[in-house]
């Protein structure tokens, strides 16, 4: 029974097609005192382990409402997320960590004291995670900054302090609510390939939320789409470019018809929306 | 690696030119003090000159009766003192705490700042006697209100986003308070705790000069009512040299645990 076992799952090959995360069935509705607003309506979607996945759409789509619910920083008010088949209670930052717009790093922290700051909560600041602390600041590309304060970076450089500090925990997921949206456009262009290397030497599954269309391309495994008022997922899309990749794949053919696809998809469910 | 520039970090403090002129701006004014009665275009008796004050002041520091002057007001100072920031900065943290709380609590707070607490003066006596129950309470009256609006204030000074980050964190209330709230609201409290402390200063001087036994304050009215102006100079140069000393060492203390909000 056991070799049986053992023999079925040797048979399974680990490919990046195991799920991480789980949305099933998800609504969600936030009321004010005229109106209701539908920000998710019955969204599913399975987050595969190991994956760059963006969550792509207009302002009002959801797309940081889904984000913040697979954070577990906001409950389902219908259907459930699951981590691990086990539906999410609250947040989990040793497994899941959530990087913001804004870099959120304390003022009074220097940058080795911002990114070991989870350890510390957590009563587990030792020296071993000192020293992962300094391959993280070495392998955002930080090194020498350590003992800098926040005020003495710029946006870019906070940004990646607060990558960071995502990653002291060694977790399996990553959440990114736009996190380059306060870049200019070069900064966000480079960071966003550093980001791809930092997910390729990690492995850690990262979900990604932007308004870019050619951000998300550039980055991801898959893209889902999704459109406002409700928000619904409208599609899924595979990206079959291949890696790694460099900001030169803007201009292959595959990347122009995948931008175009897209753009029509969003255009066309926001006119179909408003009949 | 390609970075965006780091901001050029400000410079802070003097140079050798901006503190020799500090200096000057300090010794002008007290040459003119001893200049001007030892030149007779006023008298001696009504303005004796700088060194003569501090001649007496050095009296008076040398003379074992005025240690009790001294060390009444310096206690009746430290106990307010000791009241008044526990109190203001915790009830100051409860108000800051909860916008609506604060919406309702922070208006009259502001009110009593604004009230001048030496009318209440006689009736502190009434209620409490002349001793010394009654300065440390005028003490704590002068200061309180205005510590617990800095404080208020400094609630405020929470970097945006930070409350959720720690939420993401599971961090409890209590590493809330000591890793988020504490450290930022350090500095402005500490820049309250300053302004506490002349309050209550003030406050203490005051009680003593209106009806006293001891302290520093009652030997100001008495010097007073004497017409020594001599000694009352000595003494208003003692308490003066004091203030200072405790105001700059507060400074000091704020800038350096506010070092990271300029650099």
């Amino acid at each position: 029974m056991n070799e049986q076992q053992a023999a079925l799952e040797d048979a399974v090959p680990r490919t990046a097609s195991e799920t991480i995360i789980a949305v099933r069935s998800v609504t969600q509705a936030f009321r004010s005192d005229k109106s209701t607003t539908t920000a998710l309506q019955n969204v599913s979607l399975d987050i595969r382990s190991g994956e760059f996945l963006s969550l792509v759409g207009p302002s009002g789509c959801g797309k940081s409402t889904l984000l913040r619910g697979l954070s577990g920083l906001l409950l389902p008010q219908e259907g459930q997320i699951e981590f691990r088949d086990t539906p999410l209670r609250g947040p989990e930052p040793e497994h899941i960590g959530l990087i913001f717009q804004d870099a959120r790093l304390f003022p009074w922290k220097t940058v080795i004291d911002n990114v070991l700051f989870p350890t510390v909560l957590q009563n587990r600041n030792t020296a071993e995670s000192r020293s992962h602390a300094m391959e993280l600041i070495e392998l955002v590309g930080l090194s020498g900054f350590e003992d800098n304060y926040p005020h003495q970076l710029s946006g870019g450089m906070k940004q990646r302090v607060s990558i960071a500090r995502g990653l002291i925990q060694r977790p399996e997921v990553l959440l990114m609510d736009e996190p380059f949206g306060a870049l200019d456009e070069f900064t966000r262009e480079a960071m966003g390939l550093e980001l791809l290397r930092i997910w390729e030497q990690t492995g850690v599954t990262v979900v990604f939320v932007t308004h870019s269309i050619d951000e998300a391309i550039l980055l991801s495994d898959r893209i889902a789409v999704m459109t406002p008022r409700p928000g619904r997922l409208a599609e899924l899309i595979e990206v079959e470019l291949d890696r790694p990749r460099d900001e030169n794949v803007v201009d292959s053919p595959e990347f122009v018809r995948l931008r175009r696809h897209i753009r029509d998809q969003l255009v066309e469910s926001q006119s179909g929306g408003r009949r | 690696m390609a970075f965006e520039a780091p901001p050029v970090p400000r410079r802070h403090g003097g140079t050798v030119t901006t503190l020799v002129s500090r200096i000057g701006w300090i010794l002008i004014p007290l040459a003119l003090w001893e200049v001007i009665p030892r030149t007779g275009v006023v008298s001696s008796s009504t303005l004796p000159p700088f060194s003569d004050v501090t001649a007496a002041a050095m009296r008076i520091l040398g003379d074992p009766e005025s240690y009790e002057h001294i060390s009444t007001t310096l206690t009746e100072v430290l106990i307010a003192f000791v009241i008044v920031v526990p109190l203001a900065v915790i009830s100051g943290y409860l108000i800051g705490l909860n916008s609506y709380v604060r919406s309702i609590l922070e208006p009259i707070v502001s009110f009593f700042v604004g009230v001048p607490k030496s009318i209440f003066l006689p009736l502190l006596i009434l209620a409490l006697g002349l001793g010394f129950t009654q300065k440390v309470a005028f003490g704590v009256l002068q200061a309180v209100f205005i510590v617990t609006v800095t404080m208020i204030a400094g609630m405020r000074e929470i970097p945006d986003g930070l409350q959720e980050y720690t939420r993401t964190q599971r961090a409890s209330r209590w590493q809330d308070f000591w890793h988020l709230y504490r450290p930022a609201v350090t500095p402005v409290v500490v820049e309250g705790v300053r302004l506490g402390m002349i309050y209550t200063m003030t406050g203490v001087l005051l009680a003593e000069m209106y009806a006293s036994r001891r302290g520093l304050g009652q030997l100001i009215a008495a010097h007073g009512t004497r017409f020594d102006i001599e000694s009352l100079l000595a003494v208003v140069l003692i308490v003066a040299v004091i203030s200072i000393i405790i105001n700059v060492a507060l400074a000091a203390y704020g800038r350096r645990v506010g070092r990271w909000r300029t650099g």
